[in-house]
């Protein structure tokens, strides 16, 4: 029997298939990362997942993990008393908190800041600390590396500068101000420490 | 006192050392009118700054409930405004918001964040720093963002500062 002509063959629906799961990030010589086998699965797993999502993210990672001169120390945690995401001194990191980050953004906000960004931040300012810098020259390099996170997602839009960069809204939230007019607020719990909700507010229209 | 010393000299010390280290690679200034070899560093932060003036703490606001990190921490220091070296002719009272970073030069010790209540007492007098953050002035030095009043190094600022 011929071969049926491919015209007349259906054409496949095509299945999506799931992406692999990235591989867990193995921490080398240039972390030092204490805190809980739970906390440290969840943070390998979180980075190794950023790495395969975002070229400036890997190569940030892999500086680090190669720098055993000067070792980025973490200390893995959730909730702890005066850290807020992060602290900059004792390298304590609060994975709720970056936790309640969307790994993408949702699509009715795409300039939204992601896990990701934030990872990219806090993994960035923590290197830094270890190479000697003071906290505002550490922040602003850091703020640089999560704005080339966002760019490798798409993102057109960029966090401002220091000291632009965060302001306090009402009911003790903070507001990041983007460069486009987008802000996003972070609510605070009464304790000023966890995250409570996250505001997503678009950029102001241009009239014509 | 600290073995002998006052506290506030030994704060004295502190900040202008942790000014030094964090800050050596700036380039020292040379010349007939060289300024005391701790001041080339607070030079370089005045003229990066948009507002330098000596002022004298009025009151300091709510401590913040965290340290900085991905986010930075502020806490409000109210000042009286004695003597402007650079920025718009403000009088009287003035707003600046500090950075709190912890284990810092201008932090107070210890777990609870907030800015040193030595450094910032009430009725001290210290040379602050300040930029411009939209609507806001900004301590945006965690190092030297403010460093206590010594005349010598006022003066070098001034005289570095004029065009």
């Amino acid at each position: 029997m011929p071969p049926a002509s491919p015209a007349a063959s259906p054409t496949p629906t095509p299945t999506a298939t799931p992406p692999p799961t990235p591989a867990p990030f193995t921490p080398g010589a240039g972390f030092e990362i204490s805190g809980s086998a739970a906390d440290k699965a969840s943070f390998n797993a979180m980075v190794g997942a950023e790495m395969a999502r975002s070229p400036s993210f890997k190569a940030l990672v892999e500086a680090i993990n190669a720098d055993s001169a000067h070792p980025t120390k973490l200390d893995l945690g959730r909730n702890q008393a005066g850290i807020f995401v992060d602290g900059f001194v004792g390298g304590k990191m609060d994975l709720t908190d970056i936790e309640k980050w969307p790994t993408d953004p949702p699509a009715d906000h795409p300039h939204a800041m992601t896990q990701g960004q934030n990872l990219a931040h806090v993994l960035s300012e923590a290197h830094q600390k270890a190479l000697g810098q003071a906290y505002a020259a550490a922040h602003a390099t850091a703020i640089g590396d999560e704005n080339r996170y966002r760019h490798d997602r798409g993102q057109t839009s960029s966090l401002r500068l220091p000291p632009n960069d965060v302001v306090l809204g009402t009911g003790g939230s903070v507001v990041f101000q983007f460069d486009n007019g987008y802000k996003e607020q972070v609510g605070r719990d009464a304790a000023g420490t966890s995250i409570t909700g996250i505001t997503r507010n678009e950029p102001p229209t241009p009239t014509p | 006192m600290i073995g002998g010393m006052s506290v506030w000299a030994a704060l004295v010390l502190s900040i202008y050392g942790a000014c030094m280290q964090r800050l050596d690679a700036t380039p020292k200034q040379t010349g007939a009118e060289e300024p005391s070899p701790r001041t080339p560093d607070l030079v370089a932060i005045a003229k990066a700054s948009d507002l330098v003036f000596v002022g004298t703490v009025v009151q300091r606001g709510a401590p913040p409930s965290f340290w900085s990190g991905r986010i930075p921490a502020y806490q409000a220091v109210t000042y009286r405004l004695d003597d402007l070296l650079k920025g718009p002719a403000l009088r009287g009272k003035v707003v600046v918001e500090h950075l709190v970073v912890g284990g810092s030069a201008t932090a107070e010790p210890g777990d609870t964040p907030a800015l040193s209540a030595t450094m910032f007492a009430a009725g001290s007098r210290l040379l602050v720093f300040a930029t411009r953050a939209d609507e806001r002035w900004v301590g945006w030095n965690d190092v030297c963002g403010a460093v206590p009043y010594d005349a010598k190094v006022v003066a070098s600022v001034r005289a570095a500062l004029r065009p």
